[in-house]
């Protein structure tokens, strides 16, 4: 059973969350996507309604070059990484049904108990 | 004109009724029999069917649901002799619109007539509304367009809600349905997953916290029930929340104000709730693990979702919306779907319901990759070994091996369902193989299987893998 990361850039932070993800599901079982194109293209293939999807966004631009992937998102047991949580961002980041909300100034120990509960969840996922 | 059914037993009575509701300009059938009484509802469209408990060939209450499911679907008032509490609650949870006790004066049964065929006139108004959006919710059965009525009286309303169902049957659809067609649609739609999150986690998310409240509280953060304010708050899961929490959460439920972490006000949030739930809360009440004066408070509009195998006339429905919708997504023409895989699809039982429907027909389009039809074989093996295995259970075993007990040693039970299991087992290796070219990497993320367990499957097969 799998996982979708997609990090845009490669970060102390995002080096960090991976860490974290890492902790919770062995390496190969991650799906690591940098790029919004390899993302989408990733939605395109067969996937697992309910599947867990961790997407970081480490700034604004990242997070609005995800929302038009919302149909895809909201199909998914999301979890997002917001830059801020201004009540513009935190209402658009409501539209994609998120399981989970964290900032990129989190510990990330938060990610990693509700990732060990909803990969538990999701277990029959493909 | 209005058209009224009773059932009972009691010609006398019957007929007193059946005067007293033509006198106020409807019309009366009766039936004395709960077999006639379901042939006439059954095959005429009835606003409200009058209902006796104890009748001579059975319980009225047990016919209850399946004549609210009726296409007219009516309202249905109880009446019996017999009353009980059991009895009352049972008809209420099953959607009667009233229980009235035997012996009452028949001008008494003629109020909550009259009040059910105004309730009747102003839910067919609203659910006639073509502009209701029910976004995702695939559906024309009875049991799905009574949910429909449902979510349009509580879109209309402020009331709290809850949505309960098995797992994969579209509560928080419906959840959202219900928020994108009320007064709130402007505004958040905030999803609580009480199943993602541990307790001390879920007093943060819920009530949110100040600058240094806990260890890691670097920044305030509002929390969801902030959020949801003017709109609504989806509790998903809700049998999971703490019972420490069930408490905070009942008084903010009734006061819609709070105090967040390591605040010293309290603030105010003027959200609305819907929550969800796959488990028995009556019993988690009795159990002491769910709170009955929360679950008293969420209770004010209950939604029954029915599981898939209960409504199995949208199963072909579901199945060509999605399919449609998951060929678009990958940019394939949109696949047909053979007469043989919609019987399989009926067939089976889901017990993942409409999710697993959908994951099914996903792993179906990647399997028939450019084969413009899903057949059968395209559905993932689990499924056709579970349809198998039916079809083995299901037919005496003399029949199904009447020809080769002929010509070869008879089979036992389990021998012939591990033939029919490798049977199948190896159709779909042998179509696998061939869809993908002899892709091992693509057979392996389409079978769901480990490389070493398909090396090992196609050895056990004799398959060859043509490239």
């Amino acid at each position: 059973m799998s996982l979708i990361f997609y990090q845009p850039m490669e970060s102390g932070v995002g080096k960090r969350l991976r860490n974290i993800l890492e902790s919770v599901v062995p390496k190969d079982h991650i799906e690591l996507y940098s790029t919004m194109d390899d993302l989408f293209e990733r939605f395109q293939n067969p996937i697992c309604h309910g599947k867990v999807t961790v997407i970081f966004a480490a700034t604004r631009k990242d997070f609005h070059r995800i929302l038009p992937l919302k149909d895809f998102l909201s199909d998914m047991n999301l979890v997002l990484i917001l830059p801020d949580d201004s009540p513009e961002m935190m209402a658009e980041a409501h539209t994609l049904r998120p399981r989970y909300i964290t900032w990129a100034d989190s510990d990330f120990r938060d990610i990693e108990a509700v990732l060990k509960r909803l990969m538990a969840l999701s277990k029959n996922c493909f | 004109m209005a058209r009224v059914l009773i059932i009972d037993d009691n010609k006398q009575f019957c007929n007193l009724l059946s005067q007293m509701v033509q006198k106020e300009g409807y019309e009366a059938v009766c039936a004395y029999t709960l077999t006639d009484g379901l042939r006439y509802a059954s095959s005429t469209p009835f606003d409200v069917v009058f209902l006796d408990v104890i009748l001579p060939d059975g319980n009225g209450l047990d016919k209850l649901t399946e004549i609210r499911n009726y296409a007219s679907s009516p309202e249905v008032i109880i009446l019996t002799g017999a009353g009980t509490v059991d009895g009352a609650e049972m008809a209420i949870k099953s959607g009667a619109w009233d229980y009235i006790p035997k012996p009452s004066s028949i001008s008494v049964m003629m109020l909550p007539l009259i009040r059910a065929l105004q309730y009747r006139e102003e839910k067919l108004k609203k659910t006639h509304h073509p502009d209701m959006k029910i976004e995702g919710i695939i559906g024309n059965s009875a049991k799905m367009k009574r949910c429909y009525e449902l979510v349009a009286e509580a879109a209309s309303t402020d009331v709290n809600v809850i949505i309960s169902g098995e797992t994969g049957t579209g509560k928080e659809l419906f959840a959202k349905a219900i928020h994108e067609n009320s007064r709130r649609a402007a505004k958040n739609f905030v999803v609580v997953d009480c199943a993602a999150l541990q307790e001390t986690l879920t007093e943060s998310t819920l009530f949110g916290y100040e600058k240094g409240a806990f260890t890691g509280a670097v920044h305030h953060r509002d929390g969801l029930i902030k959020q949801g304010d003017s709109g609504t708050l989806f509790l998903d899961e809700i049998g999971e929340l703490p019972l420490s929490i069930q408490k905070s959460f009942l008084r903010v439920l009734q006061e819609h104000r709070f105090r967040p972490l390591g605040a010293a006000k309290e603030i105010d949030s003027n959200f609305r709730l819907i929550a969800a739930t796959n488990r028995d809360l009556d019993r988690m009440v009795q159990t002491g693990h769910f709170r009955e004066d929360l679950l008293f408070r969420l209770r004010s509009l209950t939604i029954q979702l029915p599981t898939l195998r209960e409504h199995p006339e949208d199963i072909v429905e579901i199945a060509i919306y999605h399919t449609a919708k998951i060929c678009k997504r990958s940019g394939l023409e949109v696949k047909q779907l053979s007469p043989d895989f919609l019987d399989a699809i009926v067939s089976y039982r889901w017990p993942g319901n409409v999710r697993e429907l959908v994951n099914a027909l996903e792993r179906a389009v990647a399997a028939a990759l450019s084969s413009p039809t899903l057949f059968r074989r395209h559905l993932p093996s689990s499924i056709r070994v579970q349809l198998a295995k039916a079809v083995v259970g299901d037919q005496p075993s003399w029949e199904k091996t009447s020809v080769d007990a002929e010509s070869k040693k008879f089979q036992t039970l389990k021998e012939l369902r591990e033939s029919t299991y490798d049977k199948v087992e190896k159709e779909y290796l042998i179509d696998l193989m061939k869809n993908t070219g002899g892709n091992i990497l693509q057979a392996c993320k389409i079978s769901d299987i480990s490389r070493a367990r398909l090396y090992q499957l196609i050895k056990k097969h004799g398959i060859t893998i043509s490239g």
